[in-house]
């Protein structure tokens, strides 16, 4: 999987010019790394379809999903990606396997609601099947809306900050997970270092408003993984 | 006691909120979402009928779908009787008054479901009409339901318009708030005391209704 980007978006006065092709051949896992208000979520709002580029073009496995100069837009829906944000933006008026199984783009009712069942267990969160988004704690919420962008079979999964807003603890466990679970090429939006190191594959780093470009991770990429696995 | 205004009231009302709210919820979500040519004017007509002196909406009415007007004949030629002094004349002015409340109000309800959530179904591959009737409405459900009952209160309580569209015809299109107008004209207190009661007891019913699920103002 290879994503390229090269593109200028305008957010109010903050203006990001973002250049680089990164792939996964190293492993699933590319971090976004800089420091906070650089332009990292906005590239995977680009990236998603959840805005349009003013100028440049952006493609996702070779294939161009936008490009300003001639209005291509290929919409959100038909992008394929899985997306977790900092909050886990579960519907509140449904219950979890309810919003689970609302990703799940083929099968009957049944077979949607097995699925997001299956989803929830690779989790760890078949427990809270029933439950309402509202009773679970940030770290559930997370692992749920992992299992939700999972579901949807996508072909690039997309993670903005999902462990910035919990505890240490629960973060820790959550990178575990994240670590033993990503299978599918991943773009992981962090300012923690300790997180790149765990998870990333290969790194593109950021200053306010620009791309600095790719670079192998230190940690997970330069090892083996025989030696890191129990 | 003649209750046959109280019922015309009701099925008036009822029909005229439905079709108020399909058309106020559908106007309310275009409006909300949408960035159109025309749009400003758009709300601007549609937010009319409650400022126009109801007599002034209903004379505007009377001129739109009146025997002469093409709406009027082609009502006529389509179901055999004019619109005007009839029934569903009065329904259509109750709509029409009832409308901008269940936009308004719907509106800002829409508006203020947080984007993100949104966002978040798209990514998941919901199309937008998925996004809007199992996302958005449901996360607006609370402003959405304040706004239809206001809309069927004012239904129910309008005068103005129904009076010159439907006319005040005893025992077919005198509905409640005529029906009072008339019993004190006619000096009969005890009927207007009672048809009075009843229009006031289901106003402060609907009253308790929109306070309790609306959080957005009017």
């Amino acid at each position: 999987m290879t994503v390229s980007v090269a593109a200028a978006v305008h957010a109010g006065e903050f203006v990001l010019r973002a250049d680089f092709t990164l792939t996964t051949e190293q492993g699933p896992v590319v971090a976004l790394s800089g420091p906070s208000g650089s332009g990292k979520s906005l590239t995977l709002a680009l990236i998603a379809g959840l805005l349009r580029p003013d100028s440049g073009t952006v493609s996702i496995g070779g294939r161009p999903v936008a490009d300003a100069a001639t209005g291509l837009h290929v919409r959100t829906q038909d992008r394929r990606v899985g997306m977790v944000f900092q909050e886990a933006l579960l519907l509140p008026h449904r219950t979890v396997v309810d919003n689970v199984a609302l990703a799940v783009r083929t099968g009957s009712k049944a077979q949607r609601q097995e699925r997001a069942r299956d989803e929830l267990a690779r989790v760890g969160a078949e427990q809270l099947a029933t439950q309402h988004p509202r009773t679970l704690s940030g770290g559930e919420r997370q692992r749920v809306a992992l299992a939700r962008a999972l579901a949807g079979d996508p072909e690039l999964l997309l993670l903005d900050e999902p462990l910035s807003a919990l505890d240490q603890p629960t973060r820790v466990a959550l990178r575990a997970l994240l670590r033993e679970r990503i299978t599918v090429p991943t773009l992981l939006v962090t300012h923690d270092l300790d997180e790149v190191a765990a998870l990333a594959h290969s790194v593109v780093q950021y200053e306010p408003g620009r791309t600095l470009g790719v670079s192998p991770a230190r940690g997970r990429a330069a090892a083996s993984p025989r030696v890191l696995s129990p | 006691m003649d209750w046959f205004p109280l019922l015309l009231s009701l099925r008036v009302a009822s029909l005229a909120t439905l079709l108020a709210a399909v058309f106020g919820i559908g106007g309310a979500y275009l409006l909300a979402k949408g960035r159109f040519p025309g749009r400003g004017l758009l709300e601007a007509v549609a937010s009319l009928p409650i400022v126009l002196p109801p007599t002034v909406l209903g004379y505007y009415l009377l001129v739109v779908l009146g025997a002469r007007s093409p709406l009027g004949r082609a009502w006529e030629s389509v179901f055999g009787g004019p619109l005007v002094f009839s029934v569903s004349g009065a329904i259509v002015a109750a709509t029409i008054s009832a409308l901008p409340f269940c936009l308004r109000t719907a509106r800002a309800a829409i508006e203020q479901v947080d984007p993100r959530v949104e966002a978040a179904a798209r990514t998941l591959g919901l199309p937008e009409w998925r996004v809007a009737l199992q996302v958005t409405l449901p996360l607006a459900r609370r402003g959405v339901i304040a706004g239809v009952a206001l809309g069927f209160a004012r239904a129910l309580g309008d005068f103005g318009a129904t009076v010159m569209v439907a006319g005040n015809i005893p025992g077919r299109t005198q509905t409640m708030p005529i029906a009072v107008y008339d019993a004190v004209q006619a000096g009969d207190d005890a009927r207007a005391g009672t048809l009075a009661l009843i229009l006031a007891v289901v106003a402060v019913a609907v009253l308790l209704l929109v306070n309790r699920f609306s959080r957005v103002g009017v």
